[in-house]
């Protein structure tokens, strides 16, 4: 079995997020026996190789987070596509491992200066990551790792052959050919690889252990020496399977999108900032049709803190700090909104922070000033904020002649298919007057009210972070379902048209759009018609008026558009154990209604999730849409998670859509690499 | 080690009663340090000349200060009694509680009560307001607790709200170890002290009756044994040491504190019979 910090358990996601919702695709991640990890990506028809040394700055290369990240190979020798590439990867790599670099990336044992030359020296050096009996590269088992005759022999074993392996600390004599010298010790082998599998062990073990050691590392045989092993599991999250609400419709997003001229003062100290993963993390969600945020330097300057310590919070509370601090801030930024935020230990002891805050409104009459009270049991009141972000900023002027709308929930400026979107109104002559939900621009919440209608997007989390908003904007609410998929993005601009009564865009407009699209639109269509999707849905599900839609996405009819033939799989929940065979043929009836190609459907009864693992892997199809949350089945089964995430709004979005589908079901990444993960029950 | 807390309705008397133990504890030939768990830091005030207080917390304001030491933190008290002073915020700001949490932490650290002491008394503000006021029922700290009450009701209500805090804290093997009577004269005020420490299961210790004694020698700044060692006050607060000198574990229990209704009626017949 593979632990937490194993390197396997976070490739898929490198590799997916290194091309999730770009231009690049990522298709596969090597790891080198010196400690560098291959990032083989394509863009534009052209391939980019990019090393990453995770641990030492290479003089001759540009550095990154400790390392260095350079193009090794280019198809091209434009060094633009180079350069395009590795900021691409650097942005995101940036993002992902932010405050989680996991294990496969840190160069561990710093601390340890002299470790003992002895039976758990592997313990010491690396952990949980090769372990006897458990830790396997292809058909490969790691069976044997033994200190005997001044060197340490590892020895993985498959049915058919057997790769042995010596650490040989320095001074001693080798064995058989040196693979690799780190110093205090180096890697030899009895013999050079013979396979692809063989090779791929070598240039794992190769790598664990150039992370594990440092060059002023002393092996000590056998004497007093201090073993130590670093087994803090780290835990993450299958970001694809989070069944919460997306962290991305939250005041922390909000606030670090926010375009214009924001200053924040928060009544807390650093530590406690620091432990408020929005405030300090990237943000949680790979929603890609929202925008990546994440803590930048602009926001960081935007952020000022009371910061105070334990001796001030004893003597003397923190109102006078707060107030010096919003009057600072005030006269220095000269902001165009001004967010206090407040936490936890000024509430406790008591400080009034309403009351210092309404003060500098009071002498500061013209600035829009929203104070966040943070309550202990709640992270932040983003639903007010909203409330009052209107409340403070949109003023009510004479409207700009002709239609126009607010969309709300759709995204940011920077959400890929927000454009498009946009550019689908305007042919009808609407303008887009705001965006906003999860983010903000402040100019555009000024001219809030120039609008004929807040249309949410449909989908819980949205809604009820504008729910209290609504009231407060003196424009009409509305939603209809959300422009996914072709006819789906159609069928919304209809809809929109209908809302505002402006004449709905006739069959030529699109068809004029489609034919740019549909040659691109068939061919990808006709390749997913030949992958099946598998999705797991729980029996009491059907019961949902809005079954077939998810966080607003209607994934499931988008999939069935696309031509990806689906077999559903329809769980029995415990809570509804009497009616299951009622609401298993509820839900046929449901799939048969809203799917139009039958044809490729099959829907199976599953009587209790113990089944599901057996089903998923023997099932024909490669990717896997789960409403079983977090459920590790689908990965260990080798299938690809798809989810809401995965899908983009509007034709071009669609588009998008339908071929990062297609490259997920054809990546043979965990066909390859399932049965190195752990198993479905383990918990992280 | 023997550790005392003295607990009580505000005002009552606890750092009159305290001070006085801790004076006739070091004339029995102790080691006494007297801890003031209050940010009026008035505890100290019969021991050490006005001048020459310094609170824990008034040492944490000096800019740079990490750690403080057993020297800097402990005063040396008339009668050979060692004296520490929590102090704290200006009334209305901060948080004094966490004051008294911080102030066990320096114990701990300038290890002051490490260094010998027979006996350490624990002076405590008012009502057991937060948790903070608790902290001297934290594990290792006070193990005997002396609520002084008189027979007005609100000194009882207090009285019996500080027994919940010692339930709470049982499990650090605190225990009560006796009601001391701090007497106002009013009428039947004795048979009710008597009364109510048998309800919570408790014993009435000798008690102290109001003297002029007492606030004359405060005019002074002392305490009536260093003052006036012969009047009879005096004579009161030795027979409660010896009361609480000759205290052992059989002594000490986990009290049975009223609940809301039965302490209403508990005063109703109080106030009948
Ligand atoms: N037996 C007594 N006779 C006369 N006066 C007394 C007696 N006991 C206490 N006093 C007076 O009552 C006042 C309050 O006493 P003291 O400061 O000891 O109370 P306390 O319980 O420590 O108060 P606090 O809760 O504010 O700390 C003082 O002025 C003190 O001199
Ligand atoms: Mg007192």
């Amino acid at each position: 079995m593979i632990k937490a910090n194993q390197p396997d358990f976070f490739f898929p996601w490198l590799e997916r997020f290194v091309a999730a919702g770009s231009p690049w695709g990522c298709d596969g991640t090597t790891v080198g026996l010196d400690g560098t990890l291959c990032l083989h990506l394509t863009g534009a028809g052209q391939q980019v190789d990019l090393m990453w040394d995770v641990g030492t700055p290479r003089e001759d290369k540009p550095t990154f987070r400790g390392g260095s990240l350079w193009v090794e190979r280019a198809s091209s020798t434009d060094p633009r596509l180079g350069k395009a590439a590795l900021r691409h990867v650097a942005a995101r790599l940036t993002a992902m491992f932010h405050k989680h670099t996991p294990a496969l990336l840190t160069r561990r044992n710093r601390e340890l200066v002299d470790v003992r030359f002895g039976p758990g020296l592997l313990e010491s050096l690396c952990g949980e990551i090769l372990c006897v009996g458990q830790t396997r590269r292809a058909d490969h088992l790691l069976a044997e790792a033994t200190h005997r005759d001044r060197a340490f022999e590892l020895r993985f074993r498959s049915s058919g052959s057997e790769l042995l392996m010596h650490l040989v600390p320095r001074g001693a004599p080798a064995k058989g050919e040196v693979v690799r010298d780190y110093g205090p010790c180096a890697l030899c082998t009895a013999r050079m690889p013979a396979s692809d599998a063989e090779r791929s062990i070598l240039d794992f073990v190769g790598y664990v252990l150039a992370l594990s050691m440092h060059p002023q590392m002393r092996f000590i045989e056998d004497a007093a020496g201090s073993a130590r092993s670093d087994a803090g599991a780290q835990r993450l999250i299958n970001p694809f399977l989070h069944d919460a609400v997306p962290a991305d419709i939250s005041l922390m997003n909000a606030l670090q999108g926010c375009s214009g001229g924001l200053s924040m003062v928060a009544h807390s100290d650093r530590e406690c900032l620091s432990y408020c993963p929005l405030m300090t993390g990237p943000s949680q969600s790979l929603y890609l049709t929202r925008p990546e945020l994440r803590p930048n330097l602009e926001f960081l300057r935007r952020l000022r803190l009371t910061d105070l310590s334990e001796q001030a919070v004893i003597m003397s509370g923190g109102e006078g700090a707060l107030a010096s601090l919003l009057q600072e801030t005030i006269e220095q930024d000269e902001p165009a909104l001004l967010v206090a935020i407040d936490s936890c230990v000024p509430r406790l002891i008591g400080d009034d922070s309403v009351a210092v805050v309404q003060q500098a409104r009071r002498e500061h009459r013209n600035l829009p000033t929203i104070n966040v009270e943070i309550r202990l049991d709640e992270a932040d009141n983003q639903r007010a904020f909203w409330r009052d972000l209107v409340r403070e900023l949109s003023q009510s002027k004479a409207r700009t002649p002709g239609k126009a709308v607010n969309l709300i929930g759709f995204g940011s400026p920077r959400t890929r298919s927000l454009p498009e979107l946009q550019e689908l109104l305007s042919s009808m002559s609407v303008r887009t007057n705001a965006c906003v939900v999860p983010t903000f621009d402040i100019d555009e919440m000024r001219r809030f009210r120039d609008a004929d209608l807040n249309l949410v997007f449909p989908a819980k989390h949205v809604r009820e972070a504008f729910e209290l908003a609504q009231p407060e904007c003196g424009v009409v609410g509305a939603e209809a379902a959300a422009p996914f998929g072709l006819e789906g993005t159609r069928a919304w601009l209809l809809e929109v048209a209908n809302l505002l009564a402006v004449e709905p865009p006739g069959e030529p407009f699109f068809q004029q759009r489609m034919s740019s699209l549909r040659a691109r639109w068939d061919a990808l269509a006709r390749r997913a018609a030949g992958h099946r999707v598998g999705v797991v849905l729980l029996d009491c599900h059907f019961r949902e008026p809005d079954c077939m839609v998810r966080m607003g996405v209607p994934w499931l009819g988008c999939l069935d558009e696309m031509g990806f033939a689906l077999e559903v799989m329809v769980v029995r929940t415990h809570a509804h154990a009497g009616s299951h065979e009622r609401d298993f043929q509820h839900a046929r009836q449901r799939l048969g209604e809203v799917l139009r190609s039958h044809s490729g459907l099959s829907v199976t009864k599953v009587d209790a999730l113990d089944a599901l693992g057996d089903l998923l892997r023997k099932g024909k199809f490669e990717l896997v849409y789960t409403e079983v949350a977090q459920d590790r089945r689908v990965t260990t089964a080798g299938k690809v998670p798809v989810s809401p995430f995965d899908f983009e709004m509007g034709f071009q979005g669609g588009l998008r859509t339908l071929r990062r589908l297609l490259n997920l079901a054809e990546t043979p990444f965990f066909q390859r690499y399932h049965q190195h993960l752990p198993p479905a029950d383990w918990k992280p | 080690m023997r550790t005392l807390a003295f607990y009580g309705k505000g005002g009552i008397g606890k750092t009159t009663v305290a001070t006085n133990i801790s004076v006739l504890f070091a004339k029995d030939g102790r080691r006494v340090l007297q801890v003031g768990c209050d940010p009026k830091h008035d505890s100290s005030y019969k021991l050490v000349a006005r001048e020459q207080v310094r609170t824990v917390m008034g040492l944490l304001q000096v800019p740079g200060t990490q750690t403080l030491t057993r020297e800097q933190v402990v005063m040396h008290g008339r009668m050979g009694v060692d004296c520490v002073e929590t102090g704290g915020p200006e009334p209305g700001v901060g948080c004094a509680g966490r004051g008294i949490t911080r102030m066990f932490e320096v114990l701990g650290e300038a290890k002051v009560l490490e260094s010998g002491y027979d006996v350490v008394v624990y002076d405590v503000l008012g009502d057991v307001v937060c948790g903070g006021f608790a902290a001297p029922l934290r594990r290792g700290f006070a193990r005997e607790v002396y609520v002084v009450a008189s027979g007005e009701i609100m000194a009882l209500y207090a009285a019996n709200n500080i027994c919940r805090a010692i339930v709470t804290h049982a499990r650090n093997g605190v225990a009560l170890a006796g009601v001391v009577a701090n007497l106002r004269g009013s009428s039947k005020e004795l048979a009710t002290l008597q009364a109510f420490a048998a309800r919570i299961g408790s014993r009435l210790l000798h008690p102290i009756p109001q003297h002029e004694a007492v606030q004359e020698a405060e005019r002074h700044s002392r305490t009536v044994i260093e003052h006036a060692p012969d009047c009879a006050i005096a004579h009161d607060y030795t027979a409660l040491f010896g009361e609480i000198q000759a205290t052992t574990q059989e002594d000490c229990c986990i009290p049975r504190p009223l609940e809301d209704t039965e302490f209403e009626q508990f005063v109703l017949n109080a106030m009948v019979a």
